[in-house]
């Protein structure tokens, strides 16, 4: 134990005594209580004072019936709440509440068994040599609210129920891997993937198994009324739905690690601006998925404390690859990799993260930033106007009379697209816009609504047509392991035309063999080293391509106050994978 | 007058279906439906392309209007591609909550204009009627989202931080606590009083007009003269003939307080009808969104037809011909 670490071990020991004589306790309490502080040294050296409340929290955790409400904003309402069917984040958070997975993250975002006994390896035997059979053995005691228990039956109808086309799933990704589901007994399942999908663990167990009996053959599921009352097996209850309003889960008794908070109200409040109103007032406890530029607002808040952990997504421009106008031809500026290099190396990131983000964030570098996979040796594209000048210089770009330089006849200038109505997003286009100018660039701002911005062949929209120069939006790994459509996004064989190939993602039509190959080992090599080094490599090649431009690390934000304890939010888990922990201190 | 009426009931037919017509293919001239998921990692394009297929998205726009039309005209508004609800069920779950908001704002709005008007019409040209004018156009001219926000502020955040009695920042009712009626009354103060400070400007100022038309006809002067009270002149003789315009424009106003109030509902988290056109809007979830416009647009057709109607009756000078 350090010094510091025993000075504050002496402190807390005073701290304890000195709130041990207002309350008066057994004093063998205390002593047990200062044990259990002093292994959380790491939170204690930050904040002695924070650590006295804890103590208090302690004693009073002796009575273990879960105790007063929570609640949390939320601005986006759900569509319904059966995941796969009402894919989105707020909708995935909420219903945490609600249901138990087969394998979650910690709140050191490390993959743990929750409902299987084990997390399956090569090594423990739950994943085969060939990473196509992974075998699932369930821990008993998980019931589904209504006190039927749940069984393997349930996790192969899931696995039924998703890929059912009258089901309408949004998303079947993962569960489209699987080939069988062999139900062995009540708690033991068989997996059978098509192909080695390494991903298939953490990123596909991490979802909610569905009840059968409830489920199962039930016409048009999303507009049943399941769909709106589900029932679930998580600590918490579904209690009521009142649109547009709120929802209400009540904690569940018989849960096998019961919640400590009797309920949690998710009340709706589509304005950020009132909803930091209501978490200022304290009718909100628990607000997240908040804004960098708000974070100076928190602050200034008493009793809410903010949390901004540097996240997973981030803030991109992608360069078009192909002529808009003719997309079997490369484009006519950014075909030329010392071109694109020279536009990123002319655009002041760190300015945009000081000023406009108020230093909230960090100046992204490559796809996986702040992920454990990510490739730390890279460095970010530094801001250098003159070498960018001078690269121009080098490729033939001469400065024209109007302040913009030519090449063959055609004007340095292209068109900078991101959605419409995000303040950030414009003022970041605003400050490159003027770097670029500097340089002799011309930088045009044509932004879109969402829905036409990232709208597909069939109307027309910007993303499925690739009527665009330079395309910026934010995007994550959607897990803690990258999911196959990661590399949709970069893939030769994924890019987009609206005739050969509608389905594919890659619209900027960017391809390397390399890339390919090191994508191809991230999602199917069994040897983790070996994998890890490949998707290291993969975010290297991208990097030297020069044509993702990383522009900044986005903060997840979360405001808690300080009458809720135990959230505890982290960058994979959220604040979500601790529902059951939170608690209420009056 | 039956003839009047069924003429006219007739006659909308074809201009509700091209409302739809215009509407629809505005609607869908917004964006694509599917562009919600393209950003999601977690849906990949194998399944954008399956869901595109399922709802009929990759149809020409034309077929797509006409299966919309024809399950319309079943009386099967269809569902939310969002949600996947049915648009009738959605409407009747926020109709409700919108018109308490709106016809509470609208009863407020109409006492304040009247008594305004009356006062700005009867002392012309005073400082008094420049200020009454001036406030209502400042009013007006108030963004509903800054001004909505500055209430909350300071009547539910600032007050209750220095410990006056507070108003409720946002909502139907309270987060925690009981939902009752006093407790409604409480929550529609601020959303009220933005909607109605924007739109007392436009009745005082109509109200003002038409009163001081009528204060200058020869029947009032023949009623002063007859040496009958100020009030019983103002009240009885020129205020009944005065508000006969407003009820034409109040009848009008009524079919958009079904569809809500966009911006105010969206600053105070109020469950109505105008923050669901918002959100689903933003997605071109056209079920929806065409539902609430035939909806409106069937209540415009209407509410037309009852003011021309009750026009007729209040003033007998002004006949409907068959």
């Amino acid at each position: 134990m350090s010094k510091r670490a025993g000075l504050i071990v002496a402190m807390l020991v005073v701290a304890s005594l000195v709130l041990g004589a207002c309350t008066t306790p057994e004093p063998q309490v205390i002593e047990k209580e200062v044990e259990k502080v002093v292994k959380e040294t790491v939170v204690v050296e930050k904040e002695v004072e924070k650590v006295v409340e804890k103590v208090v929290e302690v004693e009073k955790a002796e009575d273990t019936t879960p105790k007063g409400t929570v609640v949390v904003g939320v601005w986006q309402e759900p569509k319904g709440l059966i995941w796969n069917i009402f894919y989105d984040a707020h909708a995935n958070d909420l219903g945490a509440s609600m249901y138990y997975t087969p394998v979650t993250t910690d709140e050191n975002d490390e993959l743990v068994a929750q409902m299987l006994e084990e997390v399956p390896t090569v090594d423990n035997g739950g994943v085969s040599e060939d990473g196509k059979t992974i075998t699932l053995k369930f821990k008993p005691g998980f019931a589904w609210h209504d006190g039927v228990p749940v069984t393997a039956e349930d996790y192969k109808f899931t696995w039924e129920f998703i890929m059912d086309p009258a089901t309408v799933s949004q998303t079947t990704a993962g569960w489209n891997m699987i080939e069988s589901v062999e139900v062995i007994d009540e708690l033991t399942a068989v997996v059978t993937l098509s192909e080695s999908y390494v991903p298939f663990v953490a990123s596909t167990l991490v979802f909610p198994i569905l009840p059968k009996h409830a489920l199962e053959g039930v016409a048009d599921p999303g507009n049943s009324e399941f769909a709106r009352a589900p029932l679930g097996n998580g600590p918490f209850v579904f209690q009521e739905w009142i649109p547009g309003d709120r929802i209400v889960v009540k904690a569940n008794p018989d849960a096998p690690i019961p919640p400590k908070v009797e309920e949690i109200i998710f009340k709706f409040v589509p304005d950020m601006n009132t909803l930091l109103a209501l978490l200022r007032t304290g009718d909100v406890d628990v607000a997240y998925d908040l804004r960098e530029t708000q974070i100076a607002d928190i602050v200034k808040m008493q009793n809410v404390e903010v949390i901004a952990l540097p996240g997973l997504s981030i803030e991109r421009y992608y360069f078009n690859l192909r002529d808009p106008q003719d997309l079997t031809q490369p484009h006519p500026i950014f075909n030329d990799i010392n071109v694109r290099k020279a536009l990123m190396m002319g655009m002041d990131r760190w300015s945009a993260v000081s000023g406009i983000l108020q230093g909230y964030g960090e100046v992204a570098i490559t796809e996986l930033d702040n992920h454990p996979w990510q490739n730390t040796d890279l460095e970010p594209v530094p801001y250098d106007p003159e070498a960018a000048a001078a690269l121009l210089d080098e490729a033939g770009w001469v400065m024209g009379e109007d302040g913009i330089r030519v090449k063959d006849g055609v004007r340095l200038s292209f068109r900078h697209s991101t959605t419409a109505g995000n303040q950030v997003r414009e003022n970041l286009q605003l400050l490159f816009q003027q770097n670029l100018k500097d340089i002799g660039v011309e930088m045009i701002i044509d932004n879109y609504q969402s829905a036409t911005f990232f709208g597909g062949c069939a109307t027309d929209g910007i993303f499925g047509t690739s009527n665009f120069d330079v395309m910026g939006f934010t995007n994550s790994p959607a897990s803690i392991d990258l999911a196959q459509e990661w590399s949709d996004f970069f893939l030769t064989s994924s890019i987009k035309d609206c005739e050969t190939n509608p389905a594919g993602s890659n619209a900027w039509g960017y391809s390397n063999p390399t890339l390919d190959e090191q994508m191809a080992c991230a999602l199917n090599e069994l040897d983790p080293e070996a994998r890890v080094e490949c998707i290291k490599a993969a975010q290297e090649t991208i990097y030297n391509d020069y044509f993702t431009l990383y522009v900044y690390d986005r903060l997840d934000v979360f405001a808690v106050s300080d009458r809720v304890t135990g959230v505890n939010p982290t960058v994979f888990g959220g604040h979500s994978y601790s529902y059951a922990e939170w608690q209420v201190v009056e | 007058m039956f003839r009047y009426i069924v003429k006219r009931l007739l006659i909308s037919i074809p201009v509700l279906l091209g409302v739809s017509l215009v509407a629809f293919f505005l609607v869908q001239a917004s964006g694509d439906p599917m562009a919600i998921y393209v950003s999601n990692p977690n849906i990949s394009s194998e399944d954008l392309i399956r869901l595109e297929k399922t709802y009929g998205f990759d149809k020409p726009k034309a077929v797509q209007y006409f299966y919309w039309l024809r399950n319309t005209l079943k009386g099967d508004w269809g569902q939310s591609f969002l949600t996947h609800q049915d648009v009738f069920t959605m409407i009747g779950e926020r109709l409700g909550n919108t018109l308490i908001l709106m016809f509470t704002s609208l009863l407020v709005t109409l006492t304040i204009s009247l008594l305004l008007g009356i006062y700005t019409a009867t002392h012309q040209y005073s400082f008094s009627d420049y200020f009454v004018t001036g406030f209502s156009f400042f009013g007006y001219a108030m963004p509903t989202f800054w001004f909505g926000l500055m209430l909350i502020i300071i009547f539910a955040v600032k007050a209750r931080e220095a410990g006056l009695p507070y108003l409720p920042a946002a909502g139907m009712y309270p987060i925690r606590g009981d939902r009752n009626f006093g407790q409604l009354l409480l929550h529609l103060v601020l959303p009220v009083t933005v909607l109605s400070l924007s739109s007392v400007a436009k009745y005082t100022r109509y109200l003002r007009s038409s009163m001081l038309e009528v204060i200058s006809q020869d029947y009032v002067r023949t009623a002063r003269a007859k040496g009958l009270s100020e009030r019983v002149v103002l009240w009885r003789h020129a205020f009944k003939n005065a508000i006969i315009p407003l009820v034409t424009l109040v009848m009008l106003d009524i079919p958009f307080l079904f569809s809500g109030a966009l911006i105010t509902e969206q600053v105070f988290a109020w469950p109505g009808m105008g923050r669901m056109y918002w959100e689903h809007a933003n997605w071109v979830d056209y079920p929806v969104l065409m539902g609430i416009i035939l909806l409106v647009s069937s209540l415009v057709v209407v509410c037309n037809l009852i003011a021309d109607i009750s026009y007729a009756l209040i003033d007998p000078r002004i006949r409907v011909d068959g």
